[in-house]
């Protein structure tokens, strides 16, 4: 609605106001194209708002969910996709044009044959012409898929692991290997033997990679042990809580440990 | 989350308990004003400008936003979540653990002057 009163308003004032007695319809500008990929992710957006909106305004019958952008507006924006691609050899966006129609093609309840094919074709070249790039090395741990393809995801990732020489995208691989223990540890699943097998690879993972970057974050493999090893032995359920000394949000030092005798909710949090 | 925090910080504000939160906002300037609209009251720890990779998260080993530690009197961790687990269960959670802080703190029967 808010959006809808700001138009009416920018056109009342752009046709001179009161003067002007022409009903206002919605013209359709012809608008210049960003050609940029942020500019493609943009359009993305505001189709997704659009969309949406429309469905606030007239809400599908109950049980109905449509999804909030089409295949077809999501070809449309794949196209522009590929458009970026074919003119950016050798340039950055050569990468994450390919890796921009992996998303797209896999937004989840959307992907029909079009765009799995889209999926397939980005797919193919970007899982053999840059098995050597640092940036694989996020994508072999995330691989967008739709439903449908992930086992063919798989199988590129396969691929990249059996020809790639990029040590951070070896690592990579290495550390997408202890997802499924890190993920039963933090829900607390793992037993004690359990955890010590986990504490072994971890080492080893760090002895092997440790100056290589995680993916996804800004820590290197060394510290990231030292870390989660941290939390496996010092912050599970039972142990006494590490000591956090630092500043407030007025600049203000204080220390977990002046709560000692109170019940503590420590909570993680931000806007963002 | 924040309007539940709030009630929690009025309900036990009596209470052997404390609020201590770890922001991850890398910018402070920006997010000042919404502590007062919020009514954010209770102290929070600053995660540094490096914002979710800062030091405090990267200790803990913070990987999903919010995390909640529940910490007992005794300073040990009794219960930690991954995204809030809800409100009831918080509340029953920590009403234990305020009870179990109250019967420590409560001064030992002495027999006869």
């Amino acid at each position: 609605m808010k959006s809808i009163r700001v138009w009416g308003w920018s056109v009342w004032l752009a046709l001179g106001g009161a003067a002007a007695a022409q009903p206002q319809q919605p013209s359709a500008q012809p608008q210049q194209e960003d050609d940029s990929l942020a500019g493609v992710m943009k359009d993305y957006r505001a189709v997704q708002r659009a969309n949406i909106e429309k469905q606030e305004k007239s809400p599908p019958p109950a049980g109905v969910s449509l999804p909030l952008v089409t295949e077809d507006e999501l070809v449309g924006f794949v196209d522009r996709c590929w458009k970026i691609y074919d003119r950016s050899e050798g340039e950055p966006e050569e990468f994450d044009s390919l890796r921009q129609i992996l998303t797209l093609a896999s937004s989840s309840g959307v992907a029909g044959p079009k765009l799995e094919q889209h999926w397939r074709d980005a797919a193919e070249k970007l899982f053999s012409d840059f098995v050597d790039d640092d940036r694989m090395a996020e994508l072999v741990v995330r691989t967008p898929a739709p439903t449908k393809l992930v086992r063919e995801a798989n199988a590129c990732c396969e691929g990249v692991k059996a020809k790639t020489t990029n040590l951070n995208v070896k690592a990579a691989f290495a550390y997408k290997a202890l997802q499924s223990d890190l993920s039963s540890n933090s829900q607390g699943a793992l037993n004690d033997a359990q955890q010590q097998a986990l504490v072994g690879k971890l080492e080893e993972l760090g002895r092997q990679f440790g100056p290589q970057k995680v993916p996804f974050g800004a820590v290197t493999y060394a510290e990231f042990v030292k870390n989660t090893i941290f939390a496996i032995e010092r912050l599970k359920v039972g142990a006494v809580a590490p000591d956090i000394a630092a500043n407030d949000l007025d600049g203000v030092a204080f220390k977990l440990s002046d709560y000692r005798g109170k019940v503590v909710m420590l909570d993680f949090w931000g806007y963002w | 989350m924040f309007p539940h925090e709030r009630s929690l910080v009025e309900r036990l504000k009596d209470a052997p308990f404390a609020l201590v939160g770890v922001n991850s906002d890398a910018d402070l300037v920006e997010q000042k004003p919404k502590l007062k609209e919020e009514r954010i009251t209770w102290r929070s720890f600053w995660n540094g400008p490096e914002g979710t990779s800062g030091p405090i998260s990267s200790a803990w080993n913070v990987s999903g936003w919010p995390t909640l530690y529940l910490i007992d009197h005794e300073g040990k961790i009794r219960q930690k979540y991954v995204g809030s687990p809800g409100d009831e269960v918080l509340d029953r959670e920590l009403d234990l653990l305020v009870s179990a802080a109250k019967q420590a703190a409560a001064p030992k029967p002495v027999g006869t002057e």
